[in-house]
């Protein structure tokens, strides 16, 4: 018994060192290409690029449910973004409050019944496409009760032009986040399938006329860690991802991508929490199997400005949906692709990564402590092996942290005082005592729920609209 | 009267006579002796970065010091005036404002300019900063043309407010398409120059709302934006705008056009 | 279990140096900023009133005077970036005085020194400068440095564009497009985006890229063809729309549709039926943009199409050309009973109809109010049957 324990504890402890070490690695990739990130920023003028001709235009997915708050000013910000050529659409999803009514109000729009939508995608019904010449470039489409994957193809559908850019209704855009995607994408159009923003922590912000105005940390505790841990996901994780191409999600709350191809996989899917990545996921699958060169980039530089979660409550419910989540989406499409020389770096790499390092995580930190308590328990004499794997686990953690303010420090700067480094790195310390552990428990419970509606109700698994039986609709794009 | 007038009259009529310019430099300074004065030219002659011949007078009852720079147009006289102020600075000698001009680009009359700015110099103004003398803000025969400049880009703004007000129009400037609107409605503006692109209220908006004013209807508006696409300048002029000019532009054309739209 | 754990624990070890190489990196990094923060900051208070008379005297004859007081070389570089920023928003003889005070200041000899530094991002940063201050002795050194660029470098777009800037004639444009196409792909948008920065006249050079063999240089010459003002394009663009290349034939027909000149009889009916739907979708928006009212038939059975888009544009297209336009669609109810092109028409008579009455509401003429009449009226006769469509429509 206590060598089986002392084994797993060991195992745990290397599980650990691997698992960061790879993330440092990654880390490492994107220390390698931020220079060519700064530099390009540095360099363009993004302001003189935003009047120009030449850049595609893109059509802005506002899905909302229940927003009434905030909603007047968001469209108002997004109206007012730097660049030339662009539509938003605003997509009510059956909300239970003014959210339509405010709308219309607003805007002075005018119920068209009839505006022809192309038929790309099958979504909940549609009331109506409500519009107003003043304002040519709003639209909004008042549709019953369906999800948010379902309001974001309700929106594909009335789209006008190639790119879409999805947007969550409670997050502001930087005046020229849509730019600065775009010129990564006029770099590359051939290839790009979808391309990321950073998302950043409003929480603490100044925000006037649904412009940030005045940048600051997050004053309470749980913003602050989130910012901190964003900061890490973002900086240090996805430039790195993007940079050997293996990027499993471009986040909902910001994302640009190729309509065509959206089409192609069957849009996005409804039922399961994890949208965003799902749609990732099918794009690499449908670009590897059909053997056409591709990227999902991603331009740290774009930035969208989100509110946090404060309230234990709200966030664990947040993080146990993203559980939920990701097991889905592993489940359904690890078992076809991990470890297949077919799907290339995202199949070798990034869904085993993701599997045993994100989906499974709980499961060995947990049984790799217990195993180790219950080691020292059966002889105190090597207690120390105990602190030896915690202080792995905090030491690499704290150096991934380090590493990610230091990019953050080193390109982009949006915090200028001294003080505000300090105050991160003592949250990237203080994130691995309670904050980490509590982290993993949502993860595990979201899986629980997972197994648990899968097993009662059959109507979660509403994946009808998955690429295989949708040939219809692949074949309506010519 | 100033005994700075009959320091530098017999001077500014000569140069009058033989058609020469003449840089006028007042500052407000401390009081001090006539050696210091011939101490602080010397001084001065020695730092200036270019050799030239200058006169300096000082009068002790306004506590107004007077340079003379022969031969020099307002632009060189402006950047002179950078240096005065720095020895002065430098010294703790400035008490108030400067107040440059030049003859002939300043004024038909270099008596009348003269005495005109040793008048202003009374005004007090904040230390350290430097106005040019303006004929027809002196000469008050008609109100000058007003402009709103309503833009985010403060680069342009700045630029647009020097220039522009060099060239005898009053320039007030707003951040935003809501600042713009209130601004409007506080005063009647000849011109409104505005971008397309404005947080709160965009630049169309703007434009529309102005037309709809109808007691302002008189204001031209000028649009001046990055965007360069078609579609944009059609509603601008849709819209009621005057004029569309996109960035980067030519200042010296964007003059032109604004006399045009005023007179 | 000793040495497994050994290992560990020199992990630890590693971890902690690590950790303190990072966070030595990451306080020296942020001091060194804060305090180039306050050098910027101090030198631009230093030369606040050095840049209010640059910006009040550029357009006089005379040269604008350089900084006083030494400026040094760091504040020199200071002063450049403030100085871009102006140049880069003007055109005309404010450039060209702010370019030739950065001659004064020695700033481009400085820059084409750097230009052949060891450091590739020193290089890169001399590029965008020379670019800026439109540097033409620096063409022939940065098409060069272009050429020595490999094609997955995240610079290679900056010193593109600074090519363009600094660009002696359209034969350093050209070679600066031929390169860039080669190197990525379909970037063609953004390379005339790049072109159009330059100084030069540049239609000359798309009429000569518009008639080359090469696809990819002929689809910058139509993109750059689209902005620019078209003449004497007769012969080239039919010619280009059997090009064997999708984007080639998609874009002369773009260009063409602008101009009713090019739209003969016979050119309509060929677009109207050509195999690529974007062709014909391209033409069916175009006759209701122009106003074409002799090819209402055609357009009505375009409405038909296979692709969702032409059905679109066609019934639009139907719903723009006034009365007679209208009838055709509403002819389209009364001939068929199902089926996509029916749908449509449906859709569209229903929408112009909504729009029309709305601007009625807002107030119009007594023409307009005749005309909505009128094609109600038409409306009406052709779909008796669905007579709860018409009420809602009068409701």
């Amino acid at each position: 018994m206590r060598e089986f324990l002392l084994y797993y504890g060991m195992f745990a402890m290397y599980y650990v060192i691997a698992i960061n070490s790879l993330y440092f690695v990654i880390m490492m990739f994107s220390f390698k290409s931020i220079m060519g990130i700064l530099k390009n920023s540095l360099y363009s003028r993004f302001q003189a690029l935003s009047g120009s001709e030449h850049v595609p235009p893109i059509s802005i997915l506002v899905p909302a449910y229940n927003e009434e708050l905030t909603i007047i000013e968001n469209v108002r910000s997004l109206l007012a973004l730097n660049y030339p050529r662009y539509e938003v659409i605003v997509v009510n999803d059956g909300s239970k409050d003014d959210t339509l009514q405010v709308l219309i109000e607003e805007f002075s729009l005018t119920l068209s019944r009839h505006m022809p939508v192309q038929p790309l995608l099958q979504t909940s019904r549609v009331r109506g496409v409500y519009h107003n010449p003043a304002f040519p470039n709003l639209y909004l489409i008042d549709k019953e009760n369906g999800g948010k994957a379902d309001s974001l193809n309700a929106g594909i559908n009335l789209s006008h032009y190639p790119l879409i850019a999805s947007i969550d209704a409670d997050s502001l855009l930087e005046k020229d986040a849509l730019i600065r995607i775009a010129k990564v994408y006029m770099e590359n159009p051939e290839e790009t399938v979808a391309i990321g923003g950073d998302i950043r922590i409003a929480n603490g912000c100044k925000i006037e006329n649904g412009v940030v105005k005045d940048i600051r940390l997050p004053d309470k505790f749980l913003p602050m860690m989130q910012s901190v841990e964003y900061l890490k996901a973002f900086l240090g994780g996805r430039i790195g991802w993007s940079a050997i191409n293996g990027l499993i999600i471009v986040s909902g709350a910001f994302g640009v991508f190729r309509k065509d191809y959206v089409v192609k996989v069957g849009g996005y899917r409804g039922g399961y929490p994890g949208e965003d990545m799902n749609i990732i996921i099918k794009l690499h699958k449908y670009m590897l199997e059909n053997n056409l060169p591709y990227r999902v980039a991603f331009c740290p530089d774009a930035v969208c400005w989100t509110q946090a979660p404060d309230t234990w409550k709200i966030l664990g419910s947040q993080r146990r949906r993203w559980g939920r989540g990701n097991l889905k989406n592993m489940i359904e499409y690890g078992k076809n692709m991990v470890l297949r020389p077919k799907y290339k770096v995202f199949g070798m790499l990034t869904l085993p990564f993701n599997i045993l390092f994100e989906t499974l995580n709980p499961y060995f930190r947990i049984t790799g402590l217990l195993a180790l308590i219950g080691y020292t328990m059966l002889d105190m004499t090597n207690s120390h092996i105990l602190l030896i794997y915690g202080l792995l686990n905090v030491l690499y953690g704290v150096l991934l942290g380090i590493g990610s303010i230091l990019l953050e420090e080193i390109a982009f700067r949006r915090y200028p005082r001294f003080r505000d480094i300090v105050k991160m790195l003592f949250y990237t310390i203080l994130m691995f005592f309670g904050y980490r552990q509590i982290g993993v428990i949502w993860r595990f419970l979201g899986h629980i729920e997972y197994l648990r509606n899968n097993n009662s109700w059959g109507t979660m698994t509403r994946t009808s609209w998955q690429p295989k039986n949708s040939k219809n609709i692949s074949s309506l794009e010519a | 009267m100033s005994n700075l007038v009959p320091a530098f009259y017999e001077l500014l009529s000569k140069m009058e006579e033989n058609r020469m310019a003449c840089g006028v430099i007042l500052a407000a300074c401390k009081n001090f002796s006539a050696e210091s004065l011939e101490l602080v030219k010397r001084d001065m002659e020695a730092q200036l970065t270019d050799t030239m011949t200058i006169h300096a007078a000082h009068d002790k009852s306004k506590h107004i010091l007077g340079i003379l720079l022969e031969q020099k147009k307002l632009a060189d006289t402006h950047f002179y005036a950078l240096q005065v102020k720095d020895y002065l600075l430098g010294r703790k000698l400035l008490t108030g404002g400067m107040l440059i001009a030049s003859f002939p680009e300043s004024s038909r009359s270099s008596a009348q300019m003269l005495m005109r700015m040793i008048q202003e110099m009374k005004d007090a103004s904040e230390p350290g900063s430097i106005k040019v003398y303006e004929q027809h803000a002196a000469n008050r025969e008609q109100e000058p043309a007003s402009i709103l400049l309503v833009n985010q880009d403060e680069t342009v703004n700045e630029f647009l407010r020097i220039y522009l007000q060099r060239k005898g129009y009053q320039v007030t400037v707003a951040h935003d398409g809501m600042d713009g609107m209130e601004k409007f409605r506080e005063a009647a503006y000849d011109l409104v120059i505005t971008d397309l692109n404005l947080p709160v209220i965009s630049g169309y908006q703007l434009i529309e709302k102005i037309r709809h004013l109808g007691q302002n209807a008189m204001s031209k508006i000028m649009v001046l934006t990055d965007k360069r696409l078609e579609e944009d300048v059609q509603k601008s002029f849709a819209l009621g705008a005057s004029d569309y000019i996109t960035k980067p532009f030519s200042p010296v054309e964007l003059e032109a056009r604004v006399k045009r739209l005023i007179s | 279990m000793q040495t497994p754990l050994a290992t560990a624990i020199g992990f630890v070890y590693a971890l902690c140096g690590l950790i303190l190489l990072g966070l030595l990196a990451l306080f020296a990094l942020k001091l060194r900023n804060i305090s180039a923060e306050k050098q910027a900051r101090r030198c631009q208070e230093k030369y606040r009133d050095y840049f209010v008379y640059l910006q009040a005297y550029s357009e006089e004859e005379e040269r604008l005077k350089l900084p006083y007081g030494e400026p040094t070389q760091k504040e020199k570089q200071l002063i450049q970036k403030q100085l871009f920023e102006l140049m880069e928003r003007f055109t005309g003889v404010h450039r060209e005085k702010l370019i030739r005070l950065c001659e004064d200041m020695g700033l481009v000899a400085l820059d084409l020194e750097r230009l052949k530094s060891g450091w590739k991002w020193t290089r890169v940063d001399a590029a965008y400068n020379l670019g800026v201050m439109r540097s033409q002795q620096a063409a022939a050194d940065l098409l060069a440095l272009l050429q020595k660029n490999s094609a997955n470098d995240p610079s290679l777009f900056i010193v593109a564009r600074a090519i363009a800037k600094c660009a002696r004639d359209n034969s350093d444009l050209r070679q600066m497009a031929e390169f860039v196409v080669r190197a990525k792909k379909n970037v063609h948008q953004l390379i005339v985006d790049i072109i159009s920065d330059s100084q030069l006249d540049t239609n000359s050079l798309y009429t000569e890229l518009i008639r080359d063999n090469d696809p990819e240089l002929v689809k910058i010459g139509l993109i750059g063809y689209s902005v620019h003002a078209q003449t004497g394009l007769e012969p080239t663009l039919p010619k280009l729309v059997m090009s064997p290349d999708k984007e080639v034939r998609i874009k002369a027909v773009k260009l063409m549709c602008r101009d009713v000149r090019y739209l003969s009889e016979q050119t309509v009916k060929d677009f109207l039926s050509h195999k690529d739907w974007e062709i014909r979708a391209l033409i069916a928006k175009a006759i209701g943009t122009l106003q074409l009212v002799d090819y209402i038939p055609a357009l009505k059975k375009a409405v038909g199409d296979s692709h969702w888009w032409v059905r679109h544009h066609s019934a639009r297209s139907l719903a723009q050309l006034h009365t007679a336009g209208f009838a055709a669609l509403c002819e389209i109810l009364r001939e068929e009973r199902f089926g996509d092109k029916v749908d449509m028409a449906h859709q569209i008579i229903l929408d112009d109809l909504e729009k029309e009455k709305l601007r009625l509401e807002q107030g119009a003429s007594t023409e307009q109010q005749l005309a909505y009449n009128e094609k109600l009226h038409l409306y009406r006769k052709s779909c008796q049957k669905n007579i709860s469509t018409v009420q809602v429509m009068e409701g």
